[in-house]
């Protein structure tokens, strides 16, 4: 049997669950890109679609604030700027 | 008469269209309920119907996520159900065509009577970006496509003919599965419909525009490696900010002297021309000097909204707000609260009047809020007054002066109380729509004067004509209660136009600010300033200084009777200095004192003006009166604090 750490530690000693990690725009560094998969249910999913970014969009981070926040992305030609926190929204194809 | 409205995304040239068609033709209202502005304008068609035009506010979609986009859904679920607009202007911009024309398909499919405008057709050429506008209309059912050049005007011929001979088209097809209005509160159908209007958007460009070669790294994206480079960023903004200030503070006073001598001759001029008697003084000290009040500010917030505007048109503005964001959002504001903030170093009414590009209310009602703690010009005389009277002379090293030390202290002391007042407004005001700052940075591209020019126009015109009202209203009051008292002049005073001795209360002409109400309301409220260890007569200035703060010097001149230019002439000064505590002859200004009065300056809110713009800006006397009183209660502690420690 294969030892399930995250198991483990979630029944035998109540840790707070943590999900598997997905493949989100923040996570991106500038100069790379990524193909929208989905986007997240949030209060803001539905203006972040409005400004493009679709599931099967290519987007790039073209360059960040100081301190990594907020970022700057091009959107079929045009530059989106967002918090990292708007960004987490955005899913990413692995 | 026809009705046109003009609508789009923001920044595609649509306030350009809006200008071009109607100069200075133009009026500001409001939207019923929210404070957001509504632009009408005027013009002539040749054939002589006039038409009148609504610039309705850019916005992405229908699907309203500010105060902005509400107005537009209003409009639009309004039009449907009475219809007064003849025509809808879509204004797109011809480089971002894919995400333009979201809002359009939803326009179309509400089958409202519309018309395309393609901007920028000059960088579309340049990037030989291709559009068949003939192929584009033939997909929507015939509507008009014109292209038009926002610098030139060229184009703009077609869209009069089109206005003029103006027929319905009906909606041939639909883009989205549902009409919009149906699916207003149901995010996983706007979601859906929206992807669904990209796809179909994106099959109709593939026939209609052949995309440009984007091989090459364009200007604006080489420019943005300085403008938020994490040194170079700060620096660039940093310079643009001082050499602003330089200007304002060096330009600025020239006119606004030319306005305040000109005024008081003209004052003087009428006092002489008219008969004697109440009529005339009412005109001659309380019109005339008030209306000057309202004009003498009008160099600052020109200046400052001539750079703000050609910072907003070069598309310099959203580079700001990027590399400022993280910076101040843990004090409740927002990226957009930093111009604000920062003009009102100079001035707080520009700088509340510039609070209008926060699309969030709440981080715009904040930003607005704390603006006139930042110290401002008028603040200065104030200070150096003080400085000079009870700081004493002292240097470090031979560099660091001990009076210029305390004057920078002030200014860091307004930046971190406005700051720290932020976070905490950031938890008692509630808001209904999420903070968010996913925003288009446009390219960079050179401003056009004329519409430079319109927008500072625009803002003086507001000022003047919203704001003006109140401070002329303050001022008259203000003049009254200076210049009349409730009883008779003491016999000294006596003279041979009013030689009334009647002891009986009434309303009394009186020479001298300490016999006028003012005087007495001065002296009534010394019990309460007293802690503060000020005495009737700071009493005095403190009321009349709600003016503005730059008047508390003239009016301490006035009541010592001396000139009140300390800088050159130093009897202010000295008699300052001179003056003795009554009870216990101790100097009235010293250390303790002085500072109590400049905490009071730093917090309290000694401006009209300021009091009118906000009141002009947030639509209701709630927000204002909020102001006066919080910075008023901080004053007084602060004030109060001083002066217990230091005595």
């Amino acid at each position: 049997m294969v030892f399930n750490k995250r198991l483990y530690s979630k029944h035998l000693y109540r840790v707070k669950y943590v999900p598997p990690k997905h493949m989100d725009l923040s996570k991106l560094e500038t100069g790379e890109s990524g193909i929208v998969k989905s986007l997240q249910p949030h209060q803001l999913s539905v203006k972040l679609s409005e400004m493009g970014l679709l599931p099967g969009r290519k987007i790039t981070v073209l360059f960040k604030a100081p301190f990594g926040d907020p970022i700057a992305i091009d959107v079929g030609g045009y530059v989106l700027s967002l918090r990292r926190s708007e960004a987490q929204i955005i899913t990413l194809m692995d | 008469m026809r009705k046109i409205a003009i609508t789009g995304n923001p920044n595609t040239g649509k306030s350009s269209l809006f200008n071009q068609l109607t100069g200075l033709r133009q009026k500001v209202g409001n939207f019923p309920g929210v404070t957001v502005d509504k632009k009408t304008g005027f013009f002539k068609l040749k054939s002589g119907t006039d038409v009148e035009v609504i610039d309705l506010p850019g916005t992405y979609s229908i699907f309203p996520q500010s105060d902005d986009e509400r107005v537009v859904a209003d409009f639009v679920q309004q039009q449907l159900q009475r219809p007064d607009i003849d025509l809808f202007v879509y204004v797109a911009d011809e480089i971002n065509l894919e995400r333009n024309l979201l809002l359009f398909t939803q326009l179309y499919d509400l089958g409202l009577p519309l018309v395309v405008v393609l901007t920028m057709p000059d960088i579309a050429a340049k990037r030989q970006l291709k559009t068949d506008k003939q192929l584009f209309s033939q997909e929507i059912g015939g509507i008009p496509v014109i292209e038009i050049n926002g610098r030139t005007g060229e184009g703009l011929d077609q869209l009069y003919q089109a206005i003029e001979s103006h027929q319905a088209v009906k909606a041939t097809r639909k883009f989205g599965e549902h009409s919009p209005f149906d699916i207003l509160n149901q995010t996983e159908a706007q979601l859906n419909d929206t992807g669904i209007r990209y796809q179909e958007i994106r099959r109709m460009l593939a026939h209609i525009q052949r995309p440009a070669e984007n091989n090459r790294e364009n200007i604006s994206r080489r420019i943005d490696r300085i403008a938020v480079h994490p040194v170079w960023g700060y620096a660039i903004f940093l310079s643009i900010l001082f050499f602003i200030f330089q200007v304002i503070y060096h330009i600025a006073s020239y006119p606004m002297d030319w306005i305040d001598v000109g005024f008081l001759q003209l004052s003087q001029w009428t006092k002489d021309m008219m008969p004697e008697g109440i009529f005339s003084d009412l005109i001659s000290q309380g019109i005339i000097p008030g209306v000057g009040g309202v004009l003498v500010f009008i160099p600052q917030i020109a200046l400052l909204f001539f750079f703000l505007s050609l910072l907003e048109e070069s598309g310099y503005m959203s580079r700001v707000v990027f590399i400022m964001d993280k910076l101040v959002r843990p004090f409740g504001l927002n990226g957009k609260s930093v111009v604000p903030l920062m003009s009102s170093v100079a001035c707080a009414i520009p700088g509340i009047m510039s609070a209008r590009g926060i699309s969030s209310w709440k981080d715009r009602i904040i930003t607005i809020m704390v603006a006139p703690l930042m110290s401002c010009s008028a603040r200065i005389p104030v200070y150096t007054l003080l400085i000079a009277l009870v700081i004493p002379d002292y240097q470090w090293l031979g560099i660091i002066n001990l009076k210029g030390m305390v004057l920078l202290g002030l200014y860091m002391l307004g930046l971190i109380s406005a700051l720290v007042v932020a976070a905490i407004m950031k938890i008692f005001i509630k808001s209904t729509s999420p903070g968010y700052l996913i925003m288009e940075m446009p390219e960079y591209k050179l401003p056009v004067w004329k519409y430079v020019f319109l927008h500072l126009w625009e803002k003086v015109r507001i000022f003047v004509v919203d704001a003006g009202k109140v401070i002329l209203a303050i001022s008259i009051v203000l003049w009254a209660l200076a210049s009349y008292g409730p009883y008779h002049r003491p016999s000294e005073y006596l003279t041979e136009q009013n030689p009334t001795d009647s002891s009986s209360p009434g309303i009394y002409k009186v020479n001298d600010l300490e016999h006028s109400f003012i005087g007495k309301l001065g002296h009534g409220i010394e019990p309460l300033i007293k802690p503060l260890g000020y005495d009737w007569k700071i009493g005095i200035a403190l009321i009349t200084s709600f003016a503005a703060r730059e008047v508390f010097v003239g009016s301490m001149a006035t009541i010592y009777s001396v000139g009140e230019d300390f800088e050159e002439d130093h009897t202010l000064l000295e008699r300052l200095r001179q003056e003795k505590k009554v009870e216990s002859g101790e100097p009235q200004y010293n250390l303790a004192s002085g500072i109590s009065l400049m905490l009071f300056y730093v917090y309290a809110m000694q401006c009209m003006a300021t009091f009118a713009v906000v009141k002009r800006e947030t639509r209701s006397w709630k927000w204002p009166l909020i102001q006066l009183v919080y910075m008023g209660i901080m004053a007084y502690l602060a004030a109060f604090t001083a002066y217990q420690l230091l005595s």
